[in-house]
């Protein structure tokens, strides 16, 4: 009787110790090593990369409108642009999500939230507050870019 | 023909790949990096009026800074890529000189506008890609 409760205490703990490098691996280092260019290379498909790449020239393409129609004083379409895309909800798969990051699954969806935000801002038309909120929100781009890059996975640059 | 095209192929995201060696990728990464900063601060500094800002800013990453790119990897870049590349910058310039004489906000917002156009042209027309190592 009291080898089986020890057996059990035994799985209990290997169980918990797999639960918990999987919780670490998959909601908070994602798939990820340090890069030669002192960034956090993240490692996901070329179909993944693809797909992230194309997420984020649709954040520059939506800043672009933004700042285009600000300096129009066309502040309609700027509250559209960044409803829009604070909508917006990328098609990330639970494996891709698994290879993310923490710290860039939240700058990912506090963008998406700022794109919200600022779409109440521009409704409410003032355009240096609009000015001022989407250079805020690009903070987030440029301190993403600063700290991680993508990776194919099996490439060379993958196993440095 | 190599002087319009440099060194690319057909990518099958429908973009060119200016295929270049890995250290070339991270210096064009790295200023591409450095143009989104500039940006940034350029659109936070509009906000709120800061004229000095911009300027010092938009100046850092004018035409003068271009020419930290090596002649064999300007070989490589198509010449639309290099068009793009140089009227980016020059746009900086213009960008600083208006924040300096003129220091109206509307017009710096049309003039960084005029610049995202010329980086969200060139991501939607290429990628850089690293060619294999020889060794």
């Amino acid at each position: 009787m009291l080898k089986s409760a020890k057996l059990l205490w035994l799985v209990i703990l290997v169980l918990a110790a797999a639960l918990a490098f999987m919780v670490k691996t998959f909601i908070f280092t994602g798939n990820t090593i340090p890069s030669n260019d002192e960034r956090t290379a993240i490692l996901v498909t070329a179909d993944e990369r693809t797909m992230i790449l194309e997420e984020m020239r649709k954040f520059l393409e939506t800043i672009q409108g933004i700042t285009e129609a600000t300096a129009k004083g066309d502040l309609d379409t700027v509250a559209t642009l960044a409803t829009d895309m604070g909508a917006e909800s990328p098609d990330v798969t639970p494996s891709l999500m698994g290879k993310l990051p923490i710290e860039f699954k939240t700058l990912g969806s506090a963008t998406h939230a700022l794109f919200s935000d600022l779409g109440v801002t521009a409704k409410g038309g003032d355009a240096n507050a609009v000015q001022t909120e989407l250079g805020n929100l690009m903070l987030n781009c440029t301190s993403c870019h600063a700290d991680n890059k993508f990776v194919i996975e099996g490439t060379a640059e993958a196993s440095q | 023909m190599f002087l319009l095209r440099g060194n690319t192929v057909a990518s099958i995201d429908g973009r060119t790949a200016i295929v270049v060696t890995e250290p070339e990728r991270q210096l064009l990464l790295a200023e591409m990096r450095g143009f989104l900063e500039a940006i940034q601060e350029i659109t936070e500094a509009t906000g709120e009026g800061d004229m000095e800002t911009i300027a010092s800013v938009a100046s850092k990453v004018g035409v003068a800074s271009a020419g930290e790119v090596p002649a064999a990897l300007m070989g490589k870049l198509p010449l639309e890529f290099k068009t793009l590349g140089f009227s980016t910058h020059s746009l900086f310039d213009e960008l600083a000189l208006n924040a300096q004489d003129i220091g109206d906000p509307q017009i710096m917002t049309t003039s960084v506008a005029t610049l995202l156009q010329n980086c969200t042209t060139c991501h939607a027309g290429y990628k850089i890609i690293a060619e294999a190592p020889t060794n």
